[in-house]
C-alpha cells in the first residue's frame, strides 16, 4: 500500500508540475498573413462544415471561438483594444449592437451591406445579417387544426383567446421580438400584450426547446418560437406531432429575425474578415443555410428551407434593426414589469 | 515563508474575481437603487431560501447514504460505493431538463405509464428536489470518508460501557461527523446558491439566474454578482467560525471501521438508497439513453463536428490537471489553518471557499481582464487557473480536514528518532494526507468535467470538452448527440473518480 500512495502522490505532483509546463507552450505565435480569428456566438454543430468550406476555397486559416453571443459580446467588451478577434458573428443584432455601441465595430463596405435587402443589416453598416430566422407558433397537429390558428400573433393575447402559450422570456429571439413590437406599436400596446398573455395564462420556459416539448406534452396549445427548432427536434423524435403555424406576413408574429457578422475595429486580419463575410452572403453559402441550418437566405435568388413558406412571403421587419439592438435594456424591464420573469 | 505571507499571497490570487466586480461597481450608477429595488430584495430572499432548504435536505440523505453505505451490511455496498457520488457530474440544465420532461403533465411518466399523478418539478420545490439530488454528494463524500477513518476503538468503548445505540451515535459518533458535514453543507448552500441550469429550467427566479439572464445589461449583473459574493463570504465565514467550537478529529487510518449487521432493516435501507439512488441517478441516466434511442430510430440528425474520442480525452486530463493544481495550491494554507490559524489565514480561507459561489462567467471575465494581451491569453494556463480559482474552495475544508487528522505524537516521536522536517513530510504527513487529498481532487475533478462559462471563454481556440459538446449540440435540438454525450459524462466521472479516489478505499 505505501508505495501506491508514493505513486498517487508522484502523480499529483507530476500533473502540478505539467500544468505550469503546458502553460509555456500554449497558441502559437498569433495570426499570420492569411489566418482570421472569428468569435461565433452560433455553433459549430451549424456553421463549423461551412467556414470548414470558406478555409478550403480561400486558404485561409480560420481559428473559431465558439460560444454564446451574448458571452462573446461580453467577452470582447472586456477585451478591448487587446481582443484578438477579427470578426464577431452572433446569433442575433442584440449582441452585435451591444458591441457597436461601445465603438468597436468598424463600418463594413457598402457595396457588402448592399447584397441584403436593407431591413437585414444595420442602417449604419456596422454588420450585415447572413442567414434569417422567422418567429413562429408551434402547435400540436394532433390536438389542435392548423388552419384555426389566428392570422395575428396580438389575438392571443385577447381574452377571447383559448389558446394558451408557451414562451421562453429570457431567449434572445423572443426578447427582439418584445423590442420589435415596441419598436412598432410603443410601449404601451407591448406592455398590454404581454400582461395579457399573462392573463391568458402564459407558461414560460428556459429555451425554445423546452417551449416545443411542452407543447408536445400539451402543456400549453402554442409555443412562440423560431421556425427551426421544430424541423430539427421533429427529426430527432418521429412521435412528436408538433408543427410550426406561420402567422400572415408582414404580421409581428412572424418577424423575420437575422444572424450578423461585423468586424472589429481593432481587427488586424481586415482583408481576410472581409472576404469571409462575402463568403457567407454567397449563393453557396446562402443555399448552404436553407439546407444544412433550415434557415432563410437573405440573399435574393436562393431557395428557402425545404417544406417553409420563401422568404419573399415574409417581410424583412420595417425598422432599424440598430435601434432593436439598442432596445435590449428597455425591452428586458417592460418583460419583467409584466410580470413574465419575477 | 511565514504564515502570513502564504495567507496574503493565496487570498490576493483568490480576491481577484472579487476584485474585479469592485472595480466595475464603480463604473455603476446608482448601485443602491438596484440593491434596495423591492424586486432585488425578493430575490435574495428567495435565493437564500432555496440554498437553505437544498442543505438541509441534501445534508440528511448525504448523511444517510454514507452510514448505510459505509457502516451498514447493505447488500452490493461496493457498487454503490462507486454509484452513489456520481450525479455530482451531471450537469444540472441537463438534469434539470430530464426531470421535467420526466414529471411534467404528458411527460414521460404519464405517456409511458400513465402516471398523471406525479408531481411537476416546477417552481420552489421543483428547484430544491433538482439541486439536492444532484448535490448531495458534497455531504456524502467527507461525511462517508470521516466514517471510514473514524478509530472504531471510540465506539467499541462506547458500546463496553452499555450505551444504546442512539446515545452512542449523539455522544460518539456524532461530534466526528460534524466537521466534515459542516464542510460539506457549505458546499452545498454555495452549489445551489450559485446554480443556473436547474432554476432556469425549472422557473424559479435567483439571484444567478438574473445575473446570467441580464448578461448584457450590465449595471445590474454586475450588483446581482456582488450580493451573490457577499452572501457567499458571509456563508464561508460563519462555516468556519463555527467548525472552531467543534470537538477535535482523530484519524485511525490502520483500521477497518465498525460496521453495523442492521438484520432485516438492511432491506429497507436497501429500499431507501435504491429510491435515492433511482431518482438521482437512474432517472436522468434513463432520460439521456431514451434520447439516444429515440434519436436513432428517429433517424435524427448528428452533428458532424463532434469528435467523441477527443472530447473525452480533453475532459479527462484538463479535469485531472485542474484538481491535482487546485489540491497542491491550496495544500500550504490549509497546512497553516489545520496547525496554525489565525486572522489572515482564516481570511485567506474565507475568500478562496466563497469564490466557489461567484458566478462561472465572472471569474471568466475576471481572467479575461488579467491576462487579455499577453500570450497567456486562451492559453492552457489561465483556462486551469480559473478552474482552481473556481473550484479551490471544495478542496480546501477537505485538505484542512487531512491535516487535522495527522496525530502530532507521529510527528514528535519521528523527531526524536533524528528524521528531518522534508524527511517527516514525506514518511508521515503525506503518507496520511493521500486520501483527504483524493477527496479533495475528486470534488474539483467532477466540477471541472460539468464546468461551461470559463471553459467557453477562456479555452485555446479549438479546445473541445465533453460539457462545451453537451452545450453546442443540446442548445441546436441534436438531443441524440446531447443525450450520448452526457452518458459518456458520466461514464468518465464514474471511471476517474474510481481510479483516483475511491480505488484505494477497497484495499482494505
Amino acid at each position: 500500500m505505501s508505495h501506491r500512495n508514493h505513486y498517487l502522490a508522484g502523480m499529483l505532483c507530476a500533473t502540478a508540475f505539467a500544468s505550469i509546463a503546458v502553460a509555456g507552450c500554449s497558441d502559437d505565435g498569433g495570426p499570420s498573413k492569411g489566418s482570421l480569428t472569428v468569435y461565433a456566438g452560433r455553433s459549430e454543430e451549424l456553421v463549423g462544415p461551412l467556414i470548414e468550406r470558406f478555409e478550403k476555397e480561400s486558404g485561409i486559416n480560420v481559428e473559431v471561438l465558439y460560444s454564446d453571443s451574448a458571452s462573446l459580446a461580453l467577452q470582447i467588451k472586456e477585451e478591448g483594444d487587446e481582443s484578438p478577434a477579427d470578426v464577431f458573428y452572433a446569433q442575433a443584432p442584440g449582441p452585435l449592437g451591444s458591441v457597436a455601441a461601445v465603438d468597436m465595430l468598424q463600418p463594413l463596405d457598402p457595396a457588402l451591406v448592399a447584397t441584403v435587402p436593407s431591413g437585414f443589416a444595420a442602417t449604419d453598416g456596422m454588420w450585415v445579417g447572413v442567414s434569417g430566422r422567422v418567429r413562429v407558433a408551434v402547435y400540436d397537429a394532433e390536438r389542435l387544426d392548423g388552419s384555426s390558428l389566428p392570422e395575428s400573433v396580438l389575438d392571443l393575447a385577447d381574452p377571447a383567446s383559448d389558446f394558451t402559450v408557451g414562451i421562453a422570456p429570457t431567449n434572445a429571439s423572443f426578447q427582439d421580438f418584445v423590442s420589435a413590437m415596441r419598436v412598432e406599436l410603443g410601449d404601451d400596446a407591448t406592455l398590454l400584450f404581454l400582461e395579457g398573455l399573462v392573463e391568458n395564462g402564459v407558461r414560460t420556459y428556459p429555451n425554445n426547446i423546452a417551449v416545443i416539448e411542452a407543447v408536445g406534452r400539451g402543456e400549453v396549445d402554442l409555443g412562440l418560437v423560431n421556425h427551426y427548432y421544430n424541423v430539427e427536434l421533429t427529426a430527432q423524435d418521429a412521435s412528436l406531432t408538433t408543427e410550426n403555424h406561420f402567422f400572415s406576413s408582414g404580421d409581428l408574429g412572424s418577424l423575420v429575425l437575422v444572424s450578423g457578422v461585423s468586424l472589429l475595429k481593432t481587427a488586424t486580419n481586415v482583408a481576410e474578415g472581409a472576404e469571409f463575410i462575402k463568403f457567407l452572403l454567397s449563393a453557396e453559402s446562402q443555399q448552404f443555410f436553407a439546407t444544412e441550418t433550415f434557415e432563410y437566405p437573405v440573399v435574393a435568388g436562393v431557395d428557402g428551407p425545404l417544406g417553409q413558406p420563401l422568404l419573399t412571403d415574409l417581410a424583412p421587419p420595417p425598422f432599424d434593426l440598430v435601434e432593436l439592438g439598442q432596445q435590449l435594456d428597455s425591452t428586458l424591464a417592460l418583460i419583467q414589469q409584466a410580470g413574465l420573469v419575477s | 515563508m511565514s504564515a502570513t505571507a502564504i495567507a496574503v499571497t493565496s487570498a490576493t490570487l483568490f480576491a481577484l474575481p472579487f476584485g474585479y466586480l469592485l472595480l466595475k461597481l464603480l463604473a455603476v450608477d446608482g448601485p443602491w437603487q438596484i440593491v434596495s429595488d423591492p424586486d432585488t430584495l425578493d430575490t435574495v430572499r428567495g435565493s437564500l431560501l432555496l440554498a437553505i432548504t437544498v442543505t438541509l435536505c441534501a445534508s440528511t440523505i448525504g448523511v444517510s447514504l454514507a452510514w448505510c453505505v459505509v457502516r451498514t451490511n447493505l447488500p452490493g455496498r461496493r457498487a454503490w460505493r462507486i454509484l452513489v457520488p456520481l450525479p455530482l457530474v451531471i450537469p444540472s440544465f441537463v438534469g434539470a431538463h430530464a426531470y421535467v420532461s420526466t414529471f411534467a403533465p404528458g411527460g414521460l411518466l404519464e405517456s409511458s405509464f400513465g402516471w398523471s399523478w406525479v408531481p411537476e418539478v416546477r417552481g420552489f420545490w421543483g428547484a430544491v428536489f433538482v439541486l439536492t439530488v444532484l448535490s448531495y454528494p458534497y455531504v456524502y463524500l467527507p461525511v462517508a470518508a470521516r466514517l471510514t477513518s473514524m478509530p472504531p476503538s471510540w465506539e467499541e468503548s462506547s458500546r463496553l460501557l452499555g450505551h444504546r445505540p442512539l446515545a452512542m451515535l449523539r455522544t460518539v459518533v456524532w461530534p466526528q461527523l460534524a466537521t466534515s458535514l459542516l464542510a460539506g453543507a457549505t458546499l452545498v448552500f454555495l452549489y445551489a446558491i450559485s446554480d443556473f441550469g436547474a432554476v432556469s429550467f425549472v422557473q424559479y427566479d435567483t439571484l444567478t439566474r438574473k445575473v446570467f439572464e441580464a448578461r448584457l445589461d450590465r449595471d445590474r449583473s454586475i450588483v446581482f454578482s456582488l450580493l451573490l459574493g457577499t452572501i457567499a463570504l458571509v456563508i464561508a465565514a460563519a462555516s468556519l467560525r463555527a467548525s472552531r467550537h467543534l470537538p477535535n478529529i482523530a484519524a485511525a487510518p490502520m483500521r477497518r471501521p465498525l460496521q453495523y449487521r442492521l438484520g432485516r432493516g438492511r432491506w429497507w435501507a436497501l429500499g431507501s438508497v435504491s429510491t435515492v439512488m433511482t431518482l438521482a441517478l437512474a432517472v436522468p441516466v434513463a432520460v439521456l439513453t431514451w434520447w439516444v434511442v429515440r434519436g436513432m430510430r428517429s433517424g435524427g440528425r448528428r452533428s458532424s463536428v463532434v469528435k467523441l474520442d477527443e472530447a473525452l480525452w480533453s475532459s479527462a486530463w484538463i479535469s485531472v490537471v485542474a484538481a491535482a493544481g487546485t489540491v497542491a495550491i491550496v495544500l500550504p494554507l490549509s497546512w497553516l489553518a489545520a496547525r496554525r490559524p489565525g486572522r489572515s489565514v482564516t481570511a485567506a480561507s474565507v475568500v478562496m471557499s466563497a469564490a466557489f459561489a461567484l458566478p462561472g462567467i465572472v471569474i471568466a471575465l475576471s481572467m479575461v481582464r488579467v491576462f487579455v494581451g499577453t500570450p497567456l491569453y486562451q492559453s492552457y494556463f489561465v483556462l486551469v487557473l480559473s478552474y482552481v480559482l473556481h473550484f479551490a474552495g471544495q478542496a480546501i475544508g477537505a485538505e484542512t480536514a487531512a491535516f487535522a487528522s495527522i496525530p502530532q505524537r507521529l510527528h514528535e516521536a519521528a523527531r526524536v528518532l533524528g528524521a528531518g522536517a522534508v524527511r517527516r513530510f514525506v514518511t508521515i504527513d503525506l503518507r496520511l494526507l493521500v486520501p483527504g487529498l483524493a477527496a479533495a481532487g475528486g470534488l474539483v475533478l467532477l466540477s471541472v468535467l460539468k464546468e461551461l462559462p470559463a471553459t467557453l471563454m477562456l479555452r485555446p481556440i479549438g479546445f473541445n470538452t465533453l460539457a462545451t459538446r453537451i452545450f453546442g449540440t443540446a442548445e441546436e435540438a441534436l438531443l441524440l448527440d446531447a443525450g450520448r454525450l452526457s452518458l459518456v459524462l458520466i461514464a468518465l466521472s464514474g471511471v476517474l473518480t474510481w481510479a483516483l479516489v475511491l480505488r484505494r478505499r477497497f484495499d482494505r
